[in-house]
């Protein structure tokens, strides 16, 4: 089994099930932050993806960018599993929906999502969150020692 | 939303009101209404709802300083996020310590994230122009009741 490299940066992981959402965000995300996204498709992916980073075969992500809406485990359902799992939940998730109505921002906040972002239509403003984004998370936040987090039992 | 309302917790009152002038001054839309507070007991109290509160927003946004006296950071954190009224409420840790085991249990007791408190002028500028633009710019915010 290949060991990651542990000194690589930490990417962005992005669940969405729209492949033009995908796409869009994979594009900009690279612009912004010189590294694409590792993107995965649904909520069961995701925490497949987790399950490797807990077994030491993946780089743990800096942040999580969670669609909301996705089938076979919604947004909701991972919120659960990531924030309910005491080796999972000190990792930054950041909602991202098409959805601003305030009860399912709140459900978001109150289920422990880190942040919660509006899908912008227009690039240009979804650019300029992807920006805000990672010069936030990225470049200025503390982020949470996952290995260590994730050896707990 | 039209106002940001933003309480900063933090025992030092040169370092409170430097980051209350900086976000106050931020551009907007949206404005920023800061409160400040230099003791968690007396952030949490008002947070729980003064009777006239009642009914009314609380806060948006709340920066907490981590080594505070009578109840720190931490306790805060445990103290809200066991609250239903206020288990939504983004809490983001600006401390000057960046020790791991701070680190550690800020996120664990569920801090929404960890900032380094800057040393100097420009940084803390750059760093509430972030918060700002982040927090208040970029991502929705709970409307929470008291």
């Amino acid at each position: 089994m290949n060991r990651p490299d542990v000194a690589a940066p930490r990417p962005l992981v992005y669940a969405d099930d729209s492949e033009s959402d995908r796409m869009i965000v994979s594009q900009l995300w690279s612009k912004v932050a010189g590294t694409p996204p590792v993107c995965v498709e649904d909520g069961e992916d995701l925490m497949a993806h987790l399950e490797r980073c807990l077994a030491g075969e993946e780089i743990w992500p800096r942040l999580v960018l969670l669609d909301l809406n996705m089938p076979v485990m919604s947004g909701y359902e991972v919120l659960d599993a990531i924030k309910c799992d005491p080796r999972l939940r000190p990792l930054p998730v950041v909602v991202f929906s098409t959805s601003g109505q305030r009860a399912d921002v709140e459900r978001c906040y109150a289920r422990r999502a880190n942040g919660y972002l509006v899908k912008h239509i227009d690039v240009n403003a979804l650019k300029r969150a992807l920006e805000r984004t990672h010069a936030f998370w990225f470049e200025h936040v503390v982020p949470p020692d996952m290995e260590k987090a994730g050896s707990t039992s | 939303m039209d106002c940001v309302r933003v309480i900063v917790v933090d025992d030092n009152p040169a370092d409170a009101r430097l980051v209350a002038k900086l976000l106050d001054r931020c551009e907007g839309p949206p404005t920023t209404e800061v409160r400040v507070f230099d003791d968690a007991v007396a952030a949490l109290a008002s947070l729980r709802g003064e009777p006239s509160l009642v009914g009314e927003e609380i806060a948006h946004l709340v920066l907490l300083d981590q080594n505070l006296p009578r109840m720190t950071g931490v306790e805060f954190l445990r103290e809200a996020r066991s609250d239903p009224a206020l288990a939504a409420l983004p809490i983001v840790v600006l401390s000057s310590s960046v020790a791991p085991g701070d680190v550690d249990s800020a996120y664990a007791e569920g801090a929404n994230a960890y900032l380094r408190k800057p040393v100097d002028l420009d940084q803390t500028r750059a760093l509430v122009d972030l918060i700002h633009g982040f927090w208040s710019q970029t991502c929705r915010l709970p409307e929470l009741s008291a």
